[in-house]
């Protein structure tokens, strides 16, 4: 029973991180715009896909390709694609749906749908913590997320950049009266939202594969996590990841994995109902 | 007779030419049919109420589902158990969505509803409803409907029927009504109406083709399994057809399902399923960018020519 519970919180804290950096650009994104952008999950994929696609020829360098690629290309993405139609949220949601679609089939036709892909770890072998045995890798992984998280939350409150980023959900007019310049300040956070991406993708999909379909479960947990933290809050990201992580990993290791969804899902649903704000977001809808 | 009768008994009549036109490929007129059905009723209710219903599928599911099990498990006919998976599938989606949409609006609902369906694929393929739902492999052989011109000619009617009461509804008072509540919920509220009971009695209508389209479409397909029922890929599919034919009109719908379907009907011996589906959805974002109405408003613009002075139809 012990080990089960260490094993809960130590695999439910990584999770956590991973779901947390992919979600920073999707939730903050949201928050900017009141708009939710489908095809950022899609991206995901894109990344996961050129690390396994660069990591024959480049090794270890690879990340310092891809994670800035992938920075570019959300950033992209953000003035050829949303910028004109930011304002109107229901035609950038339908929008991107289709772009999702569209990149799903694109990366289906290059690569074989049904094939899962692995991407080679940076470190091999595993940890003994408590009796519970964790790969390097994926710890790793959990320790760079937790740090960007952390870093990003510093950001946020120290700096007038980060400020703006938590300030505009407030009042996009207002912070327009103040001089901000909102289209510069999204285009940003979908850089550095792209940037965490990439490292999500590296990490998540080095654990568990990577697949043209694999950006559909990121896609409910980035709702989820938006759903429970709040819109436009690192605060409420990283409490609503750390919820989630150790509940999807309680509900795998105590109750039945095949309902972990379906918990998890409930939560977001019964927040969302009863506390539209989320845990620490402003009130949306 | 009314301008909308004539419009939907047009629409009738071309939609039976079409079927007749196609008889050979009987079967991707009915589909496209269906998928008229689905989009048609969920642009009903999200484009003239204002609230993005994600969970549309939900009524889909819970009226195939309660059809098929009522036909699998308890050998009930399938005329009768068509039936009753309508009528308890939309109950049960409007009891459960109408709660919702008086709660919350706007972002939260899209949330909500979007959540709800994964949670419910979810809950349907696990181990809990399997002995009701049959998990993955799904309830099949279910007494089936055939592929036939009659079927055919029979959905269409189903789909102009409603058509034709969806038209009448959006131009009565209570269409009137849930018109200024989608500009303003406080407009309505001042001048002493309840904006949610319209905009419920809306969910309820688009609930009930949908849950109907759903149980047909079971028994259609021989079998119930999330990937015509709950599942997301099925829910965004609707919307794709919805958007790509025109989100603001009911005839839209048809038109984005018969585009839909029949241009896969067209590439599938030619490319394979993955450029299929990258062209049919190029297509549609070019069309959403392009002409942000659908293709219903080129096909207005072209009606316009040819009748002048036409108005828009809705």
């Amino acid at each position: 029973m012990f080990e089960n519970v260490v094993y809960v919180i130590i695999y439910g804290l990584i999770f956590a991180s991973l779901y947390g950096i992919m979600t920073v650009g999707f939730s903050l994104v949201c928050g900017l715009g009141g708009f939710f952008d489908i095809a950022l999950p899609a991206y995901f994929m894109v990344g996961a896909f050129m690390i396994v696609e660069l990591s024959p020829y480049l090794g270890n360098g690879t990340m310092l390709i891809v994670a800035p690629g992938l920075g570019l290309l959300c950033v992209a993405h953000y003035l050829l694609f949303i910028r004109p139609q930011r304002d109107n949220p229901y035609r950038v949601f339908f929008a991107t749906i289709l772009l999702a679609l569209g990149v799903e089939s694109l990366m289906a036709k290059f690569f074989s749908s049904g094939y899962t892909f692995k991407i080679a770890p940076l470190l091999s072998g595993n940890v003994n913590i408590f009796d519970v045995e964790i790969r390097q890798q994926l710890l790793l992984g959990g320790a760079v997320g937790w740090i960007a998280l952390f870093g990003l939350r510093y950001i946020s409150h120290n700096t007038n950049i980060g400020r703006a980023v938590i300030g505009i959900p407030q009042s996009v007019r207002g912070s327009q009266v103040i001089g901000l310049d909102v289209v510069r300040i999204q285009a940003i956070v979908y850089g550095v939202g792209g940037v965490l991406l990439a490292l999500g993708a590296y990490f998540y999909g080095g654990y568990l594969g990577v697949s043209v379909h694999m950006w559909a479960y990121p896609l409910v947990i980035m709702f989820t996590i938006t759903t429970v933290g709040g819109l436009g809050s690192i605060n409420g990201i990283m409490i609503a990841t750390v919820l989630v992580g150790w509940l999807e990993v309680a509900v795998v290791t105590f109750i039945d994995p095949r309902i972990r969804a379906f918990v998890i899902l409930s939560l977001a649903i019964a927040i969302l109902i009863f506390r539209p704000r989320g845990l620490a977001g402003k009130r949306i809808g | 007779m009314s301008r909308d009768s004539v419009r939907w008994a047009a629409t009738f009549v071309a939609l039976t030419l079409a079927a007749v036109l196609f008889r050979a490929d009987i079967s991707f007129v009915i589909s496209a049919t269906f998928f008229a059905i689905f989009a048609m009723s969920w642009s009903f209710f999200t484009s003239y109420s204002g609230y993005l219903n994600l969970g549309h599928v939900i009524f889909i599911g819970m009226g195939g589902y309660t059809s098929a099990i009522l036909n699998y498990h308890l050998d009930w006919p399938m005329p009768v158990s068509i039936v009753i998976g309508s009528i308890v599938g939309t109950l049960l989606g409007w009891l459960y969505l109408n709660p919702i949409h008086k709660r919350v609006s706007g972002l939260s609902f899209e949330m909500v509803s979007f959540l709800s369906i994964i949670a419910l694929t979810n809950l349907v393929l696990s181990g809990y409803a399997r002995p009701l739902t049959n998990g993955d492999l799904g309830l099949s052989p279910l007494d089936g409907i055939f592929s036939t011109l009659g079927f055919a000619i029979g959905i269409a009617a189903l789909l102009c029927l409603f058509g034709y009461g969806y038209s009448r509804f959006l131009s009565s008072n209570s269409g009137k009504i849930v018109d200024f509540a989608r500009e303003s919920q406080d407009i309505v509220r001042t001048a002493g109406a309840d904006p949610h009971r319209y905009t419920g009695r809306l969910l309820l209508l688009s609930g009930l083709l949908a849950s109907t389209g759903g149980a047909l479409y079971v028994h259609y397909s021989g079998a119930a399994v999330v990937s015509n029922t709950f599942e997301l890929a099925f829910m965004i599919r609707i919307v794709v057809i919805a958007i790509i034919g025109g989100r603001f009109s009911l005839y839209g719908s048809i038109v984005g399902a018969y585009f839909v379907v029949f241009a896969g009907f067209l590439l599938k011996p030619v490319v394979s399923s993955h450029i299929e589906f990258l062209i049919i959805y190029g297509l549609g974002f070019a069309i959403y960018f392009l002409w942000p109405k659908g293709l219903i408003s080129i096909l207005e613009v072209a009606i316009r020519r040819v009748v002048p002075g036409r108005k828009s139809v809705q």
